[in-house]
Formats: structure tokens, C-alpha cells, sequence
């Protein structure tokens, strides 16, 4: 019973990483670009501004992470199933001994 | 008569008109150009920062500004390092054999003044992936006379050249008319760049 629990655990993780990271639909990012508008000339910001881009070490979930857990999910669903089956086999067997 | 007038009065005008070289490879390393493109899942964004060129600038005649800006193509930067050897790579831009991407302006057309700054349209031939194709840029023209020294510490003038605009893949070879449902074929680029000309 305790481990049915422990079934869902996988995808409840992986989209809460999901969603935390602004649930993106594109693939895995292993940076992330911080944007500084930076005056041309400094202290006169009425002249225009350049954009500063800084790339930032970073791991940023993408799709894979709530399609992992539930390939993870369904990977012990089917250990579990499979468990099941052997112990009510084995029960079975006991049985008719 | 009159036209000795005139002669006299423009004759100043040629002798103090000056070009001024502007070099666009920036010690503040703010010089990035930005790029966008629509993708299956979501849109590809990304910069390239290795920017150099010269542009020649004459603020009494703008129309003869001419130059040009190059881009490395292998600082071009997204946040997916997959993508990014994809986009490096031999069937994208060849970054090794094709280390440069260039924009050469031979002359501005269609000038207007809108306060400190000048609107036209960039004539020039862009070059990608050793494809060349004569394009027409809207781009904004910012003169500032004497502004380099409050940027860089040495006296001189900026020049600012911004401009958005798109290029299509197609038109230079990349996979073209392949993966169009996955990678849009129109690339939006958008620059912002600071001139700089220091007075001798």
C-alpha cells in the first residue's frame, strides 16, 4: 500500500521543477541570458540605451522534466504490477502445496 | 557673380566636411546583436557579441555613410547547448568554414531627421554562409559629437546605429526549405551598436 503511494511521487517532483522554471514548452537550457539595459552614455540615459546580455550558467527544466516523471511513473507502476503478480503466484503456489 | 558667391560660401563646407571612421569593435563589450526565430515548441532566442567593422560617417552628408559591420558567426549564443552545436554545425552556419558574417553599406537612402537622430534605409549586401544578397536596412543614425569621452574616458565621438529587421534562411542556404514546421524560415535581428571615433 505504502509504495502505490510512492507511484505518483516521480511526476509530482519533476512538474513542480517544471512549473518553477516557468513551465517551458522548449527543451532543457543549461543557461540563461540576463539583460541589463545599460546607458550609451553614462549618465545620460535620455541618449539611448544598449542592451547588456550575460549568459548565465544555469539548468533550466524544460518538457523533458514532466515527460521523465511520468515514463518514471509508469516504470513503477509496472514494477509494481509485476511485484504483485509474483507475490499473488508465489501465494498461489504456497496454496496448493 | 552669384556663382562665385556660391562657390565661396560652399568652398568651407568641403574643405572642413570630414568622414569620421567609426570602429565598431567595442572595449565595452555592449556592442550585441539579437536574434529570434520561431520554433515548433517555442521561439529561439539568442545573441552574438563579436561584433567588429567601420563605418564611414560624414555628418554634413549622411547618404555617403558607408562600411562594414561584421559579425563572428561562433559567438552566436541560445541557451541550449544542443541547439547551439545544431546552429554552429556544418548544416547550419558552418561556423568553421564560414567564420564571418558580413554586412557591407555602400550608401543611405531615404534620410530623415528626427531630432538627434537619423532614419534611413541602409544599402548593402549581406553576406551569410558566403551567400551575398543586396538588402535595403532600415536603420537610426545616432550622431554624438564629443560623447566618447563620457564613455570611454578619451575624447572623441559615438555613433549609434540601431536597426530591426529579418532575414530568411532560404535566402542564404540554410537547410533551405527544410524543417520549416520545426524552424521558422524568417530570422528576426535586431541590432543596437555604439560607434566610436576618438579624436586624434
Amino acid at each position: 500500500m505504502f509504495n502505490q503511494l510512492l507511484i505518483p511521487v516521480p511526476v509530482i517532483i519533476a512538474s513542480f521543477l517544471w512549473v518553477m522554471d516557468g513551465a517551458r514548452l522548449s527543451f532543457w537550457a543549461t543557461s540563461k541570458a540576463i539583460k541589463e539595459e545599460i546607458p550609451i552614455v553614462a549618465g545620460m540615459p535620455e541618449l539611448g540605451t544598449q542592451t547588456k546580455i550575460t549568459w548565465e550558467d544555469q539548468f533550466i527544466h524544460g518538457i523533458e522534466t514532466p515527460i521523465l516523471g511520468v515514463l518514471i511513473m509508469f516504470a513503477l507502476l509496472l514494477v509494481t504490477y509485476l511485484q504483485k503478480k509474483k507475490f499473488e503466484k508465489s501465494i498461489q503456489i504456497d496454496g496448493n502445496k | 557673380m552669384n556663382l562665385f558667391r556660391f562657390t565661396c560660401l560652399l568652398l568651407p563646407c568641403f574643405i572642413f566636411a570630414e568622414t569620421k571612421s567609426f570602429d565598431f569593435k567595442d572595449s565595452k563589450g555592449l556592442n550585441t546583436v539579437i536574434f529570434q526565430l520561431d520554433a515548433l515548441l517555442e521561439s529561439i532566442n539568442g545573441s552574438a557579441s563579436g561584433v567588429s567593422g567601420k563605418i564611414d560617417f560624414d555628418p554634413d552628408d549622411p547618404a555617403v555613410t558607408k562600411g562594414v559591420i561584421v559579425l563572428e558567426s561562433s559567438s552566436l549564443r541560445v541557451d541550449n547547448p544542443v541547439l547551439q552545436e545544431h546552429m554552429h554545425g556544418d548544416d547550419w552556419l558552418d561556423v568553421t568554414k564560414f567564420p564571418k558574417i558580413e554586412f557591407s553599406l555602400s550608401n543611405l537612402t531615404r534620410l530623415k531627421v528626427q531630432g538627434r537622430s537619423i532614419h534611413a534605409s541602409a544599402e548593402g549586401k549581406m553576406t551569410i554562409r558566403n551567400v551575398t544578397i543586396k538588402m535595403s536596412i532600415p536603420v537610426e543614425l545616432t550622431y554624438l559629437e564629443g560623447m566618447l569621452e563620457k564613455r570611454n574616458r578619451i575624447s572623441g565621438d559615438l555613433l549609434i546605429v540601431r536597426s530591426k529587421f529579418s532575414v530568411k534562411r532560404d535566402d542564404f542556404g540554410i537547410r533551405a526549405g527544410e524543417y520549416l514546421d520545426k524552424v521558422a524560415n524568417n530570422i528576426e535581428i535586431s541590432i543596437n551598436l555604439a560607434g566610436v571615433f576618438p579624436s586624434k
